[in-house]
């Protein structure tokens, strides 16, 4: 009778064990999902952020129609999406972070401009280091009925090289239709961020003897589907990689973002001098103008974006801007 | 005698099984409560990027969301301010950095509003818990930032 109770006993101690073992496992994959999901959502932020201000860099004149002069410089948008990630995971804005961080967390950054895009991919150097490279614009090619095309987001144009002669062309006569374009945009970008990925990926499964791939692959909706909210390329945009992101992670995740904005109009930035240092400041935050009292500062020059006034040699005014 | 220490182990063993079961309700309630808080904290940032103000009842209940769940979190609004300035010896370069403001009250376009969100104390259940088995979660600490668009 004693003997049958002790192995009734094993049955619940059996049960513990596999409780602690499942609820140990559990908690460590909802703790990384859940990691996960923070990352995610600074990806989002980031790359949002980093589209943005390539678009407010540029010149703010243009509408929609004038997208061919929308030059981007990709440069700002990578050091953006660098800050933000360094700021929201605690980092000091240094030399150093941001090397930390280009060189080990951010495989691929991309950035689509309006006629092409430019890439960045940790490159090797002579002496086992890698480094963040950024490759010069890579046009959007397509070839069809022999003629070779260079399309862009415009969809409204495009050049055509056919028979050794170059021309710029309207899309209908050439019989592309738009959702072509913007399919082939979309899945030239995917192709290439997939590929260049996988490379990454198996590059380093080599380095580190691990026999482990990471079969990622990047889908981007290709303008064709009717869904909303579904962010394809279809203006000047960001897209980014973070790969193995262990800070402050209990295990390494991963993310992969498109970010999305568009054009706006601009707040006027005044440029003025203020104890014979030249300073800017938003127009509407500087004080109101009052009958006979002298006006504080003297406006010399009105810019659109802050950057062009820091261009043009003024600096940031901490008294009104703050 | 030995039958009186069964006995004994049993009960013991059955409180423990019991015990278990509050454990998986703990761990089910954080990770709800958890994602809760990450959804309070998005709602707040993208509400601050997109229209760029905010107001101290804003703060407040971001604050009272965010300790609406269970853990008591402390949660903290940073400002950055974006600072463009000339590059000193090279004319025409500029150079951007991000300085922490102290007025939260007032954005510029291109400034980061940062939420951290730090757990500071345990729900009653999941300290009972962490008394009785020496099981607990990592506490809730993450960080986001968003960009002001206007």
């Amino acid at each position: 009778m004693n003997r049958g109770f002790g192995f009734l006993l094993a049955v619940p101690i059996f049960f513990i064990a596999i409780f602690f073992i499942l609820e140990t496992n559990y908690i460590q994959q909802e703790t990384m999902n859940f990691e996960e999901y923070v990352l995610n959502q600074e990806v989002d932020y980031a790359v949002d952020a980093a589209a943005q201000e390539l678009l407010e860099v540029v010149d703010i004149g243009t509408d929609y129609q004038d997208w061919g002069r929308v030059s981007v410089d990709p440069e700002t948008a990578l050091n953006t999406f660098q800050s933000m990630m360094l700021l929201s995971y605690d980092f000091p804005l240094t030399e150093k972070s941001y090397e930390m961080l280009s060189t080990s967390y951010i495989p691929i950054f991309c950035v689509a401009a309006y006629d092409g895009y430019y890439l960045y991919e940790l490159q090797k150097t002579e002496d086992d280091t890698y480094y963040l490279q950024g490759t010069n614009k890579l046009p959007y090619g397509y070839e069809k009925n022999g003629a070779y095309y260079a399309l862009n987001l415009g969809l409204d144009n495009c050049r055509k090289l056919y028979n050794g002669r170059l021309t710029i062309e309207d899309l209908a006569k050439e019989g592309i239709s738009k959702s072509e374009v913007l399919m082939q945009i979309n899945g030239q970008l995917s192709d290439k961020l997939t590929y260049d990925f996988q490379e990454y990926q198996r590059a380093r499964a080599y380095n580190e003897n691990s026999f482990v791939l990471n079969r990622a692959a990047v889908y981007i909706p290709q303008g064709l589907t009717t869904m909303t909210n579904v962010s394809a390329v279809e203006g000047p945009t960001v897209m980014a990689f973070i790969d193995g992101w262990d800070l402050n992670t209990t295990h390494s995740v991963d993310a992969f973002s498109i970010g999305g904005a568009k054009l706006e109009p601009q707040r006027m930035v005044a440029g003025y001098t203020s104890g014979g240092v030249q300073y800017y400041a938003y127009a509407d935050l500087l004080p109101g103008y009052e009958e006979g009292v002298e006006y504080p500062v003297n406006i010399i020059k009105l810019f659109t974006t802050v950057t062009e006034a820091a261009q043009a040699g003024y600096h940031y005014d901490p008294k009104y801007m703050d | 005698m030995s039958g009186v220490v069964n006995k004994i182990l049993g009960i013991l063993l059955v409180l423990a099984l019991l015990l278990l079961m509050l454990a998986n309700v703990m761990v089910a309630d954080q990770l709800q409560a958890r994602r809760s808080i990450v959804a309070e904290v998005t709602n707040f940032v993208d509400e601050v990027s997109d229209s760029g103000t905010l107001t101290e009842k804003q703060v407040e209940d971001l604050y009272l969301a965010c300790n609406s769940y269970g853990p008591v979190c402390n949660v903290t609004i940073t400002r950055y301010t974006r600072q463009v300035n000339p590059l000193p010896n090279h004319p025409g370069d500029t150079y951007t950095t991000y300085a922490v403001a102290n007025n939260i009250y007032n954005w510029n376009k291109g400034d980061l509003v940062k939420v951290s969100v730090d757990e500071v104390g345990y729900t009653s259940l999941s300290y009972f818990i962490y008394v009785t088995m020496k099981l607990s979660m990592r506490p809730v600490q993450f960080d986001l930032t968003g960009r002001i668009r206007q």
